[in-house]
């Protein structure tokens, strides 16, 4: 990791700069469109999961009826945001691991825009009745290939920033994660549509296709973008080299080696082969290794650094995103346990795995990662701790109360009502309205914490934010300068200090 | 670790369980061989029949988001009962016994197999019966109280004619189809799938083609065909099934 202990050179300074100021556009671009996404994704959640126990709410109108709002919601959240999110984190990572700026600022934000024309048009086709039906496929046809075609635009100058890189051979074993999500990303997306929406298979893989999908995105783009991004900003923001190399190319190997196999445990129980559900069930509880591998890693490189952990909020929201990766890592054994499926399978439980996976683990990662990106690329410093301190604290009590309460409680007591056949059916749903309820309440926490985060970031992206050379940490101590220490245009201060 | 070894490495971990998993069983499954319903020499083969609007029916299922809370998949009894809940997995009778787990024909005609997300409905794949069932108690026909319930789910008043009983539906959380309905003038008799409230002297609702459609696709669901005798895992009602 970039960890020089001593202090950087001008040389340096001016390079970052260079390379932040080169990517400034495509960069805020993907966060800003990734925010509002969540904004759309969230909204949708909220009216998807109020309707699972007030079935009436904001009248019966087509659009927002469960069975289209809530494909909505979810594929919003994952191309709208996760996509994007990712994107920015991924070429700006790239490029400065790389040391090299981007020369290609205007195709990254063609490829920009149009991707979220595609999630557009995708969205709205989803909320008019055109949806597929296929889980996090639900987009209509025609957009799967246009999506694919903005990502090869965006991708393929992360994999030329790595091959021009400057500097010694070796890369930092988050380039080495950027690039692993890179190929993979295509290889099963385009797996997955082919066999899905485009190849004569038999209905039954098809349907056993797309679990796969959804696990290995969640396993071999989500994940391993997380976990970069945590690499690098843990590594960065205490000054310290990752606790250890080789934890960290084993966790990378491993979860390579075990993370496509995963996933067909979705379909357990429909008559497909045996030995693709028993492996698809086996490679998810064996993908914990990896995870966990890496989060410990992150977390030693942290410890005995409290202090920066609980002043700079990149390094707070990082290390909450990885506590969440764990979480997620423990909830994957217990859910792909053949003896758990049984409750498990037709539950809220999968709902709450997507969700701890999508925000409670990536989406911290992400903000951690915006955190720190933004006030380099703008210039500008965040404006207040306050409205980062709410983001935090709301998206965790969402994300926990979704975690502890509806998968965990919920799920085991819905599907037990389910197996409990001499009941009569109605009895199955009033046993799962408490829990869709906290749904409901978690999903307001995480869209009350994410109004927040947006007004705060669209405030950057106008380059509002201060013009100050201290960046906005969440101590709580006064001075006499303001919290912040003293104010000027950064510009200024730092050719001062040169 | 260079480039180099970084690509190998890549493609022979992502590759090798894309081939075994991916490519071989999707070719293998694209090809299944026929069975024979016993092993006596002159048995006919399986074939499953479905008649109806099964396709374009499905696709209706699909874009309105049916999957998200009804599934269409009984497990084997290690993994779960619904085999022994009531009319989900067949019907079960002082004359038959048909109730079996999904087997991997049931889904022909259909280009994805909706085996759901959740259960905050019940488990469709033997909806045609249980159709049959609440039509026969509430004096309608089963395509009458398909209509029915898609415009309003928790209808408290699923009833036709004077002997028919009334069903509380009231607990139900399901999403109501009102965009596959439409209002109609009344000509002659008027339809006979029309709902029976909100009609006025001149107009009724009526259900749209979707409605139609998806009504066909939906009492087509009757997942208890008798399966050849290598596949059979109650081998006590092959018999009965078969005189059915």
């Amino acid at each position: 990791m970039s960890t020089q202990s001593n202090a950087p050179t001008t040389e340096d300074i001016e390079l970052r700069s260079e390379i932040d100021r080169s990517l400034r556009h495509p960069v805020m671009f993907f966060f800003t469109s990734g925010a509002a996404w969540l904004a759309v994704s969230l909204i949708l959640g909220i009216i998807a999961s109020i309707k699972t126990h007030n079935p009436a709410f904001l009248g019966e109108g087509s659009f927002i009826q469960y069975g289209r709002a809530f494909p909505a919601h979810i594929n919003a959240l994952v191309y709208g945001w996760g996509a994007q999110a990712a994107f920015g984190v991924m070429i700006w990572l790239m490029a400065r691991l790389s040391r090299q700026p981007s020369r290609n600022a205007g195709t990254l934000l063609v490829a920009g825009h149009v991707w979220n024309l595609a999630v557009i048009l995708g969205t709205v086709g989803i909320l008019s009745g055109h949806g597929t039906g296929k889980h996090w496929m639900e987009f209509p046809t025609f957009v799967w290939p246009v999506l694919l075609a903005s990502y090869a635009a965006i991708a393929i100058w992360v994999v030329i920033s790595f091959r021009v890189r400057r500097g010694d051979d070796a890369a930092y074993i988050s380039q080495w994660y950027i690039l692993a999500a890179c190929i993979w990303f295509p290889w099963i997306f385009l797996t997955a549509n082919l066999y899905v929406n485009v190849f004569d298979v038999h209905p039954l893989m098809a349907a056993a296709i797309n679990g796969w999908y959804r696990q290995a995105l969640v396993l071999l783009f989500f994940v391993p973008i997380g976990i970069a991004s945590a690499y690098y900003i843990t590594a960065k923001i205490t000054a310290r080299a990752v606790y250890n190399y080789s934890y960290s190319a084993g966790g990378f190997w491993a979860l390579a080696i075990i993370a496509p196999w995963a996933g067909f445990h979705a379909v357990m129980g429909s008559p497909i082969p045996m030995f693709l559900q028993y492996t698809g069930a086996a490679a998810s509880m064996l993908a914990a290794v990896p995870l966990i591998f890496a989060g410990v890693n992150v977390l030693k490189t942290t410890a005995s650094n409290s202090e920066a952990l609980a002043h700079s909020p990149s390094l707070r929201f990082t290390v909450a995103g990885i506590f969440g990766m764990i979480a997620l890592a423990i909830l994957g054994v217990i859910l792909a346990h053949p003896d758990a499926i049984r409750y498990s399978q037709f539950s809220l439980a999968g709902y709450g795995y997507d969700i701890l996976a999508l925000y409670g683990f990536f989406s911290m990662c992400m903000f951690g990662a915006i955190y720190f990106i933004v006030p380099r690329v703008t210039r500008r410093e965040w404006l207040s701790r306050r409205l980062i301190r709410t983001h935090f604290w709301f998206s965790v009590y969402g994300v926990l109360l979704i975690l502890l309460f509806c998968t965990l409680l919920g799920s085991f007591q819905q599907g037990a009502a389910q197996e409990n056949f001499n009941q009569p059916w109605k009895q199955a749903v009033n046993s799962t309205y408490p829990y869709a309820v906290g749904t409901t309440f978690a999903w307001v926490a995480i869209l009350w914490a994410n109004i927040f985060f947006f007004i705060h970031l669209t405030l950057m992206w106008l380059r509002l934010g201060r013009r100050s050379s201290h960046p906005t940490l969440l101590n709580r101590d006064h001075s006499a300068l303001g919290p912040h220490g003293a104010e000027g245009d950064i510009d200024e201060l730092e050719s001062a200090q040169a | 670790m260079t480039l180099k070894s970084f690509l190998i490495g890549m493609f022979a971990s992502f590759g090798l369980a894309w081939l075994c998993m991916i490519a071989i069983p999707t070719a293998k499954m694209a090809s299944l061989p026929p069975v024979k319903m016993s092993g006596e020499e002159d048995a006919e083969f399986y074939q499953r029949k479905t008649t109806g609007r099964v396709l374009n029916g499905a696709q209706i299922y699909a874009a309105n988001g049916c999957y998200t809370c009804h599934s269409q998949l009984i497990r084997p009894t290690y993994l779960g009962s619904q085999i022994f809940r009531k009319d989900v997995a067949g019907v079960s009778n002082a004359d038959a016994d048909t109730r079996r787990e999904t087997h991997y024909d049931d889904y022909r005609g259909e280009e994805y197999a909706q085996l759901g997300l959740t259960r905050m409905g019940p488990d469709l794949s033997n909806y045609g019966y249980r159709a049959e069932a609440y039509a026969a108690r509430t004096g309608m026909t089963a395509e009458q109280w398909t209509v029915a319930h898609l415009y309003n789910p928790r209808n408290e008043e699923l009833q036709l004619g004077e002997q028919g009983e009334e069903i509380d539906m009231s607990w139900s959380n399901c999403p109501s189809q009102l965009q596959m309905f439409e209002d109609k003038d009344l000509v002659g008799q008027g339809d006979s799938l029309a709902i029976n409230i909100n009609t006025t002297a001149m107009t009724q609702v009526v259900p749209r083609e979707q409605a139609r459609v998806l009504t066909d696709y939906l009492l087509t669901l009757k997942r208890d065909s008798a399966l050849p005798e290598s596949m059979n895992n109650a081998p006590q009602n092959a018999g009965a099934a078969a005189t059915k």
